[in-house]
């Protein structure tokens, strides 16, 4: 049986686990001491655990927060359009004005209703985004990484990206070699088309007119990369570690249009897929380079 | 919560006008599941942080403090025992045992140890890896690349308090060492390790979620 | 306390690790394998011959048994058979002894003997039985081919016996003979106990000395006990237990006793297990060493990631282990092998040893020892590589560009090289010198001094107690002399009677002979129990004497005389002096370890003449009460010498009868004849004679002695020389199997040393190369360097090769007594040019294998 010097340390380690205090007496070959440190190592995870119980409430609070800010701009622009609206129509109503302000009031109210349909398309993107998001990171959505066909996956990602590239001028490229036969990695077809065709989105994004963007492939004993290299100024060494956090968008970007939650979104996917995504820094290379990494 | 806290670190050698400051107050702390990269020169000292923060050897001045416990004046087999059980190791030159299995190997700080074989983690770790076909091979008989993914194996197997790599990728082609980060970074997340990873390469370093600059025995 | 188990890891890594570096370890087998042949072979030969000396004092002696008592009565054999911690009991009784005119050269014993006692003896019959009826006999073999009778039962032989001095003749039917035993030197007539109760019936009195003949018809019983271990105590507890008288005779078989082993033997064997430990020790630990070094990287990785001291000493300690399991068995069994080889070389040499002769005695307990002794050698060499296994610090692994030869201390590093080295050859230089140094003519010289030696045939055969000390005639000696080729002659009297001393010399000699530490030690050495002692002493007090011999000698003789300190202070007697009539030369009292005089030089002292003239026959009355006469020189008259020299005798000289005592005076031959009279005939002659003449008078004294005079025999020097050849052609034998290993060992050393040093820096060789050093350029950098260890290692070896042949090895030769130091550095000059010609092809060889793998490899991390 044990003897009452174990059972006595055994009582003490739970007391101290208890205030949260506990810590190895010692390292030695003992039994004794290989228990201390498997203890501590429980406590250890068990604490994690609690603190991702924590971080994920944290998650959810900031998510909220990102909702009610990222959805205010568009809500405040639908309401101030709106108000303009109803201020124009309120004149057109008004049998005093004269003939020539109809006209250009008519026209002021196409544009605010432009205006409004803009914000609210741009109001959906987000709450769909985001929506996608927020099953993913749930996990109510899951993604199952199963041997997939690379070749589809480009394809469909490049045919939804195109409307963009053309409506830019920005010439959207698979590189010859791209395409091979029986070219699979281990991925979900639905989720990494949406992630993939993000990362193409916003290569055209930041690309100039008459830009262009290629995907090729390339291949390791582990990994099959997928390399989206655009012709934009790229991303700088000290932004390519933020570029993957929620809402980030490149400071020097503002104009451009876009939620800043994409990259996040794909690098989630990927992550889940046993996969990640590297940014190529603009120190590196001319232009900006994303590689999208899929187990095999 | 960190797991890891150094505290003003010191590590001097010689004496008088030969005194060479390794590392000059040093402070670093690591927090739980995080991946975290030290860059630096070579001779900026960061090898030296990484041997202290391993237990590889003992500070000048300063306390070491991983998993709650200050192991700056651990010795011997103490130290010994306390590497076993809390750190994972992943050298540059690879450093596995030549003459044992690679299965033998991954299993090998569990068996010192005297543990059972976890058996439905090991095989996970070992899936993730890619070295489920290599288990009965001798380690001399595999590529660079995948004694690497050995070695990020038996890193994990005992599940550690932290994984210190040092140059893990220094001996490897740049393909192999994307496959062996990218690893190195997957599987680190999905078992929640923690990893400090030491690197003069920033294109490696930015693998990491934090990046620690050290330059001339000092953070910067 | 509760420890983790963690052996499997411990175990596979161990073993792994061997199975990996193969070669290592088959060279690592290898010097165990030589190791343990080491031992074994020294075991098993020393084993058997140990076995075989014992076997063949066993038959010297004549018998198997433990103890026995002599001259008992039946009643008293009766108080000791049924004694319950004696194995076993059996007895004879003795009836006479052989007298048949056939037996001049051989000493028989008449008895009735039980068969289990005539086994015990070696002496029961190969064919027939043993006598049951009155005319029945069994006889030697020797005795029936004396006879000149053919080897078989049923012949009707005629024996005349001495029963209590009276001579009586019997026809008898053999009806058995047993084959003798050459080294044994009485033969056994056994003759029924109805012969033995009708002519020597057995007396119901108890043993007297003081009654002539008494000792016939009385039981000899022989016993064992459970085990050998202090007989003597045993027998004096039976003895107490039994009621035996206290007063009785009794022998021990000194077969059993450690004292027949030579202590030097046992010296030589002793250096010979640390020469072979410090050899093995010398190889294993090199080896593992050098193992350990071009391991240290495994051992510092296996430290990184949680490998404790404890348990890298445990892996070292596991793979000596299994080193021992694989090589120990296998160099146990060459070792054998090797052993069958060189003992019938060996034993040979030893006269003594007749039967299973050469034959391997394997005992498992030898074996084992020799097994136990290679594992205790390997368990010892390992044992500081271990600690440094130990002691490896984790960081050195993670060094990438690191050299394990250049820690800061490689001076002491190519230390321990070359003193491996060098001590290999030394020891071999010195084993050399010490064998080499066996001189024929030293051991030879305590056998026979003379290039001819004649006495009677039973003079120098061990256990003869009745011989004839006068049986050269003054004609045989004329004869002698007047023959072709003869040079020098000399006869050698004898008169054996106690010696007389003044009141003046006795005190001298009471305090420093009968008191001192000295006699205890000669007591204890002759197996004197207290009782005796005190007999012994009490006598020589009464009557102020002391035995000794009293001898003439020629110059010749005189000449051969070992002179320890003399009244010129010379080492030769001048003859012309010590031949005027007015001195006398003494021994010394001498126990095996101290001597002390007697007399000093110039002291006087009187001997008195045995004259047969001045013989008077007187009468004593003996305590039974019986008349004897015996012949009394009271009256005789005693001359004054003065005391010339204090001598030693050699064996080959004097009487081989030895006393207590032995106060042995010499005079000159001539003053002898004139004290004692010219009738008295010599006891030995001595000559020397021309080469050319040898072969011409050993012809005449085989003649003489085999036709003429039977009863005499003759030695001659050339016979024992042969006899000893064969003891050289052992140390030959011998010594060149020990060179021939330990050079092996020495040169494994060497190369194992100069092949590691150069895979161990194949890294730094190859950075070399790197920066443009060609191929060539560096096998000449490599046997620059084996030729630096070469230089310094030739230098360490000559210098302490003739340090050690100096001091230890003269010191040595000169200790042992048939040996004689030279100087030699012979194996150093055979083994230098071999070392230095491996000096160059090894680096080379080492150098080639390694550079099959390209430069950018052996850069990388071996």
């Amino acid at each position: 049986m044990f003897s009452n010097k174990t059972i006595d340390r055994l009582d003490e380690m739970l007391d101290e686990a208890m205030s949260g205090k506990f810590c190895e007496s010692n390292y030695d070959e003992s039994k004794l001491s290989r228990i201390e440190s498997r203890w501590k190592a429980f406590l250890g995870t068990s604490v994690l655990s609690n603190q991702n119980l924590e971080a994920e409430r944290h998650r959810l609070e900031e998510f909220i927060s990102d909702i009610s800010h990222q959805t205010k701009t568009p809500m405040t622009n639908i309401k101030m359009y709106t108000e303009l609206l109803y201020e124009e129509a309120r004149m057109l109503n008004d049998p005093k004005v004269p003939e020539e302000d109809v006209a250009a009031s008519a026209r002021k109210i196409l544009k605010y209703a432009e205006k409004i349909k803009n914000q609210n398309q741009r109001l959906e993107f987000l709450v769909d985004s985001l929506t996608k998001l927020s099953r993913l990171e749930n996990g109510t959505l899951e993604i199952v990484a199963k041997p997939s066909d690379v070749n589809e996956l480009i394809s469909e990602a490049v045919a939804i990206a195109k409307p963009k590239a053309v409506i830019k001028n920005v010439e959207l490229v698979v590189s010859e070699s791209t395409y091979k036969e029986n070219q699979t990695a281990s991925f979900d077809m639905k989720w990494t088309q949406e992630a993939l065709s993000n990362v193409l989105d916003n290569a055209v994004k930041y690309s100039p007119e008459g830009g262009k963007v290629t995907v090729s492939i390339t291949d390791t004993e582990m990994y099959l990369a997928i390399h989206v290299v655009d012709e934009g100024k790229g991303i700088s060494e000290e932004e390519s570690a933020r570029i993957f956090g929620r809402f980030y968008r490149s400071s020097g970007n503002q104009q451009v249009e876009g939620v800043g939650i994409g990259l996040y979104l794909t690098r989630e996917i990927l992550s889940k897929e046993d996969g990640y995504i590297k940014v190529i820094p603009n120190d590196k290379r001319e232009g900006g380079e994303f590689i999208l990494y899929l187990r095999k | 919560m960190s797991i890891l806290v150094a505290e003003h670190i010191k590590k001097y050698y010689g004496e008088g006008e030969t005194l060479v400051r390794a590392l000059d107050d040093v402070s670093l702390s690591v927090e739980r599941g995080e991946f975290v990269s030290i860059i630096g020169t070579s001779g900026s000292g960061k090898s030296t942080l990484l041997h202290m923060l391993g237990g590889l050897d003992n500070p000048t001045e300063g306390k070491i403090i991983i998993d709650d416990k200050d192991i700056s004046k651990l010795k011997g087999d103490e130290l010994c025992i306390f590497r076993r059980r809390k750190i994972g190791f992943i050298f540059q030159s690879f450093n596995l045992v030549p003459s044992i299995s690679v299965y033998d190997n991954v299993i090998l700080p569990l068996q010192l140890d005297g543990r059972k074989i976890d058996k439905e983690y090991i095989d996970n770790v070992i899936e993730n890896l890619g070295i489920s076909k290599k288990l009965n091979f001798l380690p001399p008989k595999l590529s660079g690349g995948q004694q690497q993914r050995v070695a990020i194996a038996r890193a994990l197997a005992s599940k550690p308090a932290i994984i210190l790599a040092d140059e893990p990728t220094g001996n490897l082609d740049t393909k192999t060492s994307q496959d062996v980060l990218g690893l190195l970074k997957t599987t680190g997340h999905k078992f929640n390790q923690t990893i400090v990873m030491i690197t003069h390469n920033d294109e490696i370093a930015q693998m990491a979620d934090r990046t620690v600059r050290i330059e001339d025995g000092h953070i910067v | 306390m509760n420890k983790v188990n963690n052996r499997k890891a411990i175990n596979n890594l161990a073993y792994s690790g061997m199975k990996t570096k193969k070669n290592k370890y088959i060279v690592l087998v290898l010097a165990v394998i030589l190791t343990s042949l080491l031992f074994s072979t020294l075991f098993s030969v020393g084993g058997s011959m140990i076995n075989e000396m014992q076997e063949a004092t066993m038959r010297q002696v004549g018998a198997t048994n433990h103890a026995g008592f002599k001259y008992l009565t039946e009643e008293e054999y009766n108080q000791v058979k049924n004694d319950k911690k004696l194995k076993s009991v059996s007895y004879r009784i003795l009836v006479g002894f052989g007298e048949n005119e056939e037996f001049t050269k051989l000493y028989s014993e008449c008895y009735y003997s039980e068969d289990e006692n005539a086994k015990d003896s070696f002496s029961y019959p190969v064919k027939g039985k043993m006598p049951v009826n009155e005319n029945e006999v069994v006889v030697s073999d020797k005795l029936l081919e004396a006879l000149g009778e053919t080897l078989d039962t049923g012949k009707t032989i005629k024996l005349d016996l001495n029963i209590k001095g009276e001579t009586i003749s019997n026809e008898f039917t053999v009806s058995g003979y047993y084959e003798a035993d050459p080294i044994c030197p009485a033969q056994m007539i056994y003759v029924s106990k109805a012969f033995q109760e009708k002519y020597a019936p057995s007396p119901t009195v108890p043993f007297s000395k003081a009654v002539a003949g008494d000792e016939i018809g009385r039981y000899s019983v022989d016993f064992n006990f459970g085990n050998s271990i202090s007989i003597e105590k045993k027998v004096g507890d039976l003895i107490k237990r039994t009621g035996l008288r206290e007063d009785v005779d009794y022998g021990i078989n000194w077969a059993y006793g450690a004292s027949n082993l030579d202590p030097s033997v046992l010296i030589i064997c002793a250096v010979l297990v640390i020469i072979f430990m410090f050899a093995g020790y010398l190889i294993i630990y090199n080896i593992f060493d050098i193992n350990i070094i071009s391991d240290i990287k495994e051992f510092g990785l296996l430290k990184t990631i949680g490998t404790t001291s404890k348990q890298l000493e445990k892996i070292v300690i596991k793979r000596a282990n299994l080193i021992s399991v694989m090589g120990i068995p296998i160099g146990t069994g060459l070792g054998v092998l090797v052993a069958a080889f060189l003992l019938p070389v060996i034993s040979g040499q030893f006269d003594t040893i007749t039967v299973g002769k050469g034959e391997l005695h394997l005992n498992i307990w030898m074996l084992l020892g020799a097994a136990l002794f290679s594992y205790l050698t390997v368990i010892f060499s390992s044992g500081k590589p271990c600690r440094k296994a130990a002691k490896v610090s984790p960081i050195e692994t993670v060094k990438y560009t690191e050299e394990y030869d250049k820690n800061g201390k490689p001076k002491k590093k190519s230390a321990v090289v070359i003193l491996s080295i060098s001590l290999g050859i030394v020891i071999l230089n010195s084993v050399f010198g010490f064998v080499s140094g066996f001189s024929m003519d030293n051991y030879v010289q305590d056998l026979i001094i003379a290039d001819f030696s004649v006495q009677d045939a039973k003079l120098d055969a061990p256990g003869m107690r009745y011989t004839d000390t006068k049986a050269v005639s003054h004609e045989l000696m004329d004869e002698l002399n007047s023959l072709d080729g003869v040079n020098s002659i000399s006869a050698v009297y004898m008169n054996d009677s106690d010696q007389e001393f003044s009141e003046e010399t006795w005190a001298k000699i009471e305090k420093n002979v009968l008191q001192s530490e000295l006699l205890d030690e000669k007591f204890a050495s002759n197996g004197y129990s207290e009782d005796m002692r005190k007999d012994e002493l009490d006598y020589r007090l009464d009557t102020k004497t002391l035995d000794g011999k009293t001898y003439g000698m020629g110059e010749l003789a005189v000449d051969k005389l070992k002179v320890i300190e003399s009244k010129d202070g010379s080492d030769k007697i001048d003859w012309d002096t010590f031949n005027s009539g007015n001195y006398v030369l003494v021994t010394r009292f001498r126990t095996d370890n101290d001597k002390v005089n007697f007399f000093d030089l110039g002291e006087k002292i009187s001997i008195r003449s045995y004259d047969p003239k001045y013989a008077e026959t007187k009468t004593a009355v003996s305590e039974s009460g019986e008349e004897i006469e015996y012949q009394s020189f009271d009256n005789a008259p005693v001359k004054e010498y003065e005391v010339y020299a204090v001598v030693e005798i050699p064996i080959a000289l004097g009487y081989r009868h030895y006393s207590l005592f032995d106060c042995d005076y010499i005079l000159s031959d001539e003053e002898f004849l004139s004290l004692n009279g010219n009738d008295w005939n010599a006891m030995r002659v001595i000559m020397d004679v021309e080469d050319s003449k040898e072969g011409y008078v050993n012809d005449w004294l085989k003649n003489y002695t085999k036709t003429v005079n039977p009863s005499m025999d003759y030695d001659s020097k050339e016979s024992i020389t042969d006899e000893y050849a064969a003891l050289g052609r052992m140390f030959e034998v011998v010594g060149t199997v020990i060179s021939v290993v330990l050079g092996l060992i020495g040169l494994m050393n060497f190369a194992n040393t100069i092949i590691t040093s150069i895979l161990v820096r194949s890294r730094e060789l190859a950075m070399l190369e790197a920066v443009g050093m060609t191929p060539d350029q560096q096998r000449i950098r490599l046997m620059k360097e084996g030729g630096r260890y070469f230089v310094w290692s030739a230098v360490v070896s000559l210098l302490a090769s003739t340090v050690l042949n100096l001091t230890l090895i003269k010191a040595l030769a000169n200790e042992v007594p048939m040996f004689d130091w030279n100087f030699t550095l012979l194996p150093n000059l055979i083994c230098l040019p071999i070392l230095l010609i491996l000096v160059i092809i090894i680096p080379v060889i080492a150098y080639n294998r390694m550079n099959k793998v390209s430069v950018v490899d052996r850069l990388r991390i071996e």
